[in-house]
């Protein structure tokens, strides 16, 4: 049964991982950091930045997410939201670069900010956050709204409903399922960013349990330590996860109908308040691109081109398999899980598609790596490692937008197809598959994009026969060539928006 | 979306890990620039092989702390004959954990840098460089003198961690040299005027190009990349009058070689006039041979004292500098 082997999958890696590191360090788990001051700030500073960098990216994502949805004049929203994705790829000396255009000490906008601005410490963290996060909410909160059913926006305006009446009543319900978990994403992938807060938090005050756990399997080479810390992060950060997760749940609504494509009538001031934040967030997001393009066109044509389409094409081989690798895996352990009727079980493969997100990368990897050591030659075998890895890493994203529509659509066919005994491959290609097609397009595209700028699974795994262009981008600025390095991230973002407009293009 | 891409680029990873699989006579585990088109790597292969009539392969890492831990994880089952790019600091790991065996280079045969003083059986160093902050001329006329000018003055400064990188390991060494005791109260000193810590000496240097900061940690070297590939000399670096800690890169035998007769002459080799004067031009590093002839940019670079500790004085104290650091700026 595939289910039960993607299930297996899931966890058998995670455990293999953190068992090889458990035995490496003889003495097991240490725990000598519990009574350092230092590790209880550092807890303390990465759940209070992690938390209002979630609540500012959701109070930024809720409006633009409605107006998206509700506004049918807004130009541009399909390249907008492939834009939203392309903070996944953005490597983070990019990011940080073009933050520093904007925000720095004699940044663009900087002299709209007052005589007291300082950009490192608080602000560049949340700045960045909000970057890096905001539109990963919005993607997901405005195709939440967009699934509010076109009678219940009917009925709504047939019986007079006021905007904060209708807004009670129709999409509270809806987006009250999805908030809890967006937040949480949200909230663990800042909790677990690093090199963005180093760099704009203003030196070691600001850090993460994630550089911790970078020093301690990297510098130190200190697997006990690491343990200790991953282990730390999957209690406070997958519990905060999980707590967050149970405020939300699943919600049938009704047959879902194409075509009909009928708005409610939105107010002219909430109207043009989702304008001006439209464009206020598209220019917030291109501006630190579009500071790159003058530097990577006077570079560009120094790139060694060769190497880079090289590079570009085993990053697309690299991403495109992780990318259909996770979404079996998600569609497998899903298959499972529509199986369960009791919440226990449902749960628990729940907890091995998305504990991915909580463990970091480089456990993963390290342990993977040292577990197999002996009997793989990671030379040769380290492209399978990189596809699976850069799976796993993506399921997280993937299970958890799939479970919505698989759930839609037990609620809405199963009936049915108990009384027609339709099964298997048949019932794949002429039910499920065509359901599920939008839905299995989205997913492909977030994982194929994050995936795309994996540079941590790649790091372990590499070899210097397969140069993605991530790594590519990391040798070019570790040797002085930093508009090099700018030019061939531009070539990423571009390759990561192709890539989108292909997955989106063929909507029937 | 379909299965064929799958399929094809399944096949296309697949020939790459076969293309790889053919063994090369000899195998070398290095860092990533290393081994870039525009790094040595590819120069001193063609150089090599056509001398030994052999082929060499490359594997490279992230960076040296990471080419450590690999040979370190790989134990007996490492592939590598020789390891090149792991520094001084990193030595006595090295050696405690029996990864390298005695070389036969002669020492005394080559004219060695006489500031190196190297005499090491196990390794071979292949470049060093002084670490300095790097200012722009065109934005301060006066520079600091000294360390403790730095430390005790109010310029804007910008250094990278020394948890994850390891210019800001040097830094950690440079002021414990300078400051020994007191370091902790220079580093407090220092947390009051730094703009922030990177992880990596790349963002750092970036932003100083950015114009973030009056001073950034990097090399000695690094006004002379300026000056031959973008043709200006506006970036200078900081002469210090305490002197200045050195990062020595050195090259080691695998202690699980199968061929170190190879392994030794690609040792020799990497200290061959032939090879010392393709590398401070590509890995933008000093020479550590006298006899080499360099692009003139190189004469325009300070020559400071060299300062500091042994290798096996860094190793021994790089987990409580670093607690000790971690402290000081904090607070």
């Amino acid at each position: 049964m595939p289910g039960v082997l993607a299930v297996f999958v899931m966890l058998a890696i995670s455990v293999a991982a953190v068992l090889a590191l458990a035995v490496r360090s003889d003495a097991g788990v240490s725990t000598a950091l519990l009574r350092e001051r230092w590790f209880w700030h550092v807890l303390q500073f990465s759940l209070w930045q992690a938390l209002l960098s979630a609540v500012l990216s959701l109070v930024i994502a809720l409006p633009l997410a409605r107006a998206l949805a509700l506004d049918p004049h807004l130009r541009g929203r399909a390249w907008f939201l492939r834009l939203c994705l392309l903070c996944f790829v953005m490597p983070s000396l990019v990011l940080i670069t073009g933050l520093v255009t904007l925000f720095g000490r004699s940044g663009w906008i900087t002299p709209l900010l007052g005589e007291g601005w300082q950009l490192y410490g608080l602000p560049g963290i949340l700045i960045a956050h909000v970057y890096l996060n905001a539109p990963f909410a919005i993607r997901v909160l405005s195709h939440r709204w967009q699934s509010i059913p076109v009678d219940a926006w009917k009925i709504s305006a047939q019986l007079g409903l006021s905007g904060w009446q209708r807004f009670w009543l129709v999409e509270w319900p809806v987006l009250r399922t999805a908030l809890p978990g967006v937040f949480g994403f949200v909230f663990l992938l800042c909790f677990n960013s690093f090199a963005v807060v180093l760099a704009l938090g203003g030196g070691p005050r600001a850090t993460t349990l994630e550089v911790a756990i970078y020093q301690a399997l990297k510098f130190d080479f200190n697997p006990p330590e690491a343990l200790f810390l991953a282990c730390m992060q999957l209690v406070v950060a997958g519990g905060l996860f999980a707590l967050f997760s149970r405020w939300g749940g699943l919600q049938w609504l009704v047959a879902a109908r194409a075509g009909d494509a009928w708005r409610p009538h939105v107010g002219s001031l909430a109207k043009w308040c989702g304008r001006a934040l439209y464009v206020a967030v598209a220019l917030f997001l291109l501006m630190p691109i579009v500071s790159l393009l003058p530097v990577a066109a006077l570079a560009g044509g120094a790139l060694p081109w060769s190497e880079i389409a090289r590079a570009s094409a085993m990053s697309i081989g690299f991403a495109l398999a992780a990318a259909l690798l996770a979404v079996l895996l998600a569609l497998a352990a899903l298959s499972l899980w529509r199986h369960f009727d009791d919440a226990l079980r449902r749960r628990l493969i729940e907890a091995a598609a998305l504990h991915h997100l909580v463990i970091p990368g480089m456990v993963l990897s390290v342990g993977l790596y040292v577990f197999l050591m002996a009997w793989v030659n990671w030379l040769d075998w380290g492209w399978i490692a990189i596809v699976l890895l850069n799976a796993l890493i993506a399921l997280p994203f993937v299970f958890v937008q799939l479970k919505p529509s698989m759930f839609e659509y037990d609620a809405q066919y199963r009936q049915l197809l108990a009384d027609l005994g339709l099964q298997g491959w048949r019932h794949w290609r002429l039910v499920l598959g065509p359901f599920l097609e939008p839905a299995l397009r989205r997913v492909l595209a977030i994982a194929f994009v994050l995936a795309l700028g994996d540079f941590a699974v790649f790091g372990i795994f590499g070899n210097p026969s397969w140069h993605t262009l991530p790594w590519m981008i990391h040798a070019l600025a570790g040797s002085y060539r930093l508009d090099e390095a700018a030019a061939a991230s531009l070539l990423l973002l571009a390759l990561a928006l192709g890539a989108l407009c292909l997955l989106e293009r063929e909507r029937a | 979306m379909n299965i064929r891409h799958s399929l094809a680029c399944a096949a296309f990873a697949l020939a790459a890990g076969q293309a790889s699989a053919a063994a090369a006579d000899l195998t070398v585990y290095t860092y990533e620039s290393f081994i870039s088109s525009w790094g040595p790597g590819p120069e001193l292969k063609t150089r090599f092989e056509a001398q030994c009539g052999c082929t060499l392969e490359f594997v490279g890492v992230e960076d040296g702390v990471a080419l450590l831990n690999r040979v370190r994880l790989e134990g007996a089952n490492t592939r590598a004959d020789v390891i090149v790019g792991l520094d001084d600091s990193l030595i006595k790991d090295v050696r405690t954990h029996g990864l390298v065996q005695p070389h036969s280079v002669d020492f005394a045969s080559i004219p060695m840098v006489a500031a190196l003083a190297w005499a090491d059986d196990s390794f071979v160093p292949f470049d060093f460089g002084y670490f300095a902050f790097i200012y722009d001329h065109q934005k301060i006329g006066a520079p600091v003198d000294s360390l403790a000018a730095l430390i005790d003055g109010n310029a804007r400064v910008i250094y990278q961690d020394p948890r994850t990188s390891t210019p800001g390991l040097g830094l950690l060494h440079w002021v414990r040299a300078v400051y020994g005791d007191e370091a902790p109260a220079a580093w407090t000193r220092l947390a009051r005027h730094t703009v922030t810590v990177t992880s990596g000496w790349s963002e750092a240097y970036n932003m100083f190009l950015q114009g973030e900061a009056d001073y950034v940690l990097s090399y000695t070297t690094s006004p002379a990349y300026h000056i031959v590939s973008d043709g200006t000399d506006r970036y200078r670096a900081a002469h210090f009058a305490e002197g200045h800690v050195a990062q020595v890169e050195v090259a080691a035998l695998s202690a699980h070689t199968d061929n170190p007769a190879l392994a030794n002459r690609f040792l020799a080799f990497l200290l061959s006039r032939e090879a010392q004067e393709i590398i401070p031009v590509t890995n933008w590093m000093l020479p550590v041979r006298d006899d080499v002839k360099l692009p003139e940019a190189f004469d325009r670079l300070i020559r400071p004292a060299r300062i500091g500790f042994s290798a096996d004085e860094i190793g021994a104290s790089r987990s409580i500098w670093v607690r000790e650091w971690r402290e000081a700026v904090s607070r």
